[in-house]
């Protein structure tokens, strides 16, 4: 009876550990809470949402899942744009190259809210000009679109005389080396709150 | 002696009144400063001007348009923050107040040149002739700085 009793209490016992250590391996990652960087926020973009795909400025198909081990700086703008990309990419280039080491798990991409004209070559050839490793994302126009208002992206084109341009909200975006968290920037985040931020996130161990 | 002495006094009443007229700034009121540039990566058919222009004068003069041998048209720009958007937009009639100077600078104003017939290259000059109401055509060489940079290469 009494041996018994312990019997089923070893089981249950080992059944318990089984379940915990199971639970470990089956827990949906990522695993550790997401770390407090100031002047970013954590977003409720899913960049595994199974819709988001994109081609990458070789033209090749990638969803952000294939920059798992990167950081990722997600920046929305266009090639045709005089004055705030061509700042905003000059400054990152000047945030990354202060990364030292770290820089090879941190890629910068443009993308583009004009997919039609920013096709891969164009894209490639002008993200190189500011840092020979920025990439760019574009594809079809749905596939932009979709990926701007999962990202909360403002935007729409506006009337140029006889041309167009695209208005649009300016952010920065942080997607982690798991590729399963975004973090934005707020207005008012500065370089030096990216260049932590960036620090941080590229020395996390990826589960 | 009286005869000479009040045609004198009409002639620098004239020229006082003159000078006051609005839309009657001369060239040697419109100073420019800093003309720069920044140079176009590949496939970029836009690039920017920036400038400071400065009015000398007494009277309020307006830039009224530009163009440039580089571009087939250029336009005056502004940036602006609205409903959290960065949006660009034309400016037709650029105020330069008596007395004061208008900063074309990134983020802010600027010149665009758009259609490039080739690309900015860091290091040359872009000519630009800047036409004003009152001033007239005024030219300017733009310096061009890297791409993105913050400012013109000292």
């Amino acid at each position: 009876m009494v041996a018994t009793f312990w019997r089923a209490a070893a089981i249950a016992a080992l059944a318990l550990l089984a379940g915990f250590l199971l639970s470990l391996v089956l827990r949906p990652s990522p695993t550790a809470p997401a770390p407090e960087l100031p002047g970013f926020y954590l977003s409720k973009t899913d960049p595994a949402a199974p819709d988001l795909s994109f081609l990458d400025q070789d033209g090749q198909p990638r969803t952000f899942a294939d920059y798992r081990g990167r950081v990722l700086v997600v920046f929305f703008g266009f090639v045709r744009c005089p004055d705030v990309c061509p700042t905003r990419l000059f400054e990152l280039a000047q945030v990354v190259k202060g990364l030292g080491p770290a820089r090879d798990r941190v890629q910068v991409l443009l993308a583009t809210l004009d997919p039609e004209r920013d096709v891969p070559e164009v894209l490639k050839g002008y993200v190189a000009a500011f840092d020979p490793g920025f990439g760019g994302l574009t594809g079809t126009p749905d596939q932009m679109a979709t990926l701007a208002q999962r990202f909360y992206v403002a935007w729409r084109k506006a009337p140029l005389g006889a041309d167009y341009t695209i208005d649009h909200s300016a952010a920065t975006y942080l997607v982690d080396a798991t590729g399963r968290r975004v973090y934005v920037a707020g207005s008012d985040t500065t370089d030096k709150q990216l260049f932590a931020a960036l620090g941080v996130l590229a020395s996390q161990e990826i589960p | 002696m009286s005869d000479l002495r009040y045609p004198r006094a009409a002639i620098a009443g004239a020229l006082v009144a003159i000078s006051l007229l609005p839309g009657v700034a001369r060239a040697a009121d419109i100073v420019i400063e800093r003309p720069w540039s920044r140079a176009t990566p590949p496939g970029a058919t836009v690039g920017a001007g920036y400038l400071v222009i400065r009015n000398t004068g007494k009277s309020a003069d307006r830039l009224v348009g530009a163009a440039t041998p580089a571009a087939a048209m250029v336009q005056v720009h502004e940036i602006r923050m609205a409903d959290g958007e960065m949006q660009m937009r034309e400016v037709d009639d650029l105020e330069i107040p008596a007395g004061g100077s208008v900063h074309l600078e990134p983020g802010g104003l600027h010149l665009m040149l758009m259609d490039l017939v080739a690309p900015l290259v860091t290091g040359t000059t872009v000519p630009v002739t800047l036409e004003f109401a009152g001033a007239g055509r005024v030219p300017v060489e733009l310096a061009v700085a890297p791409p993105g940079a913050p400012g013109p290469t000292p």
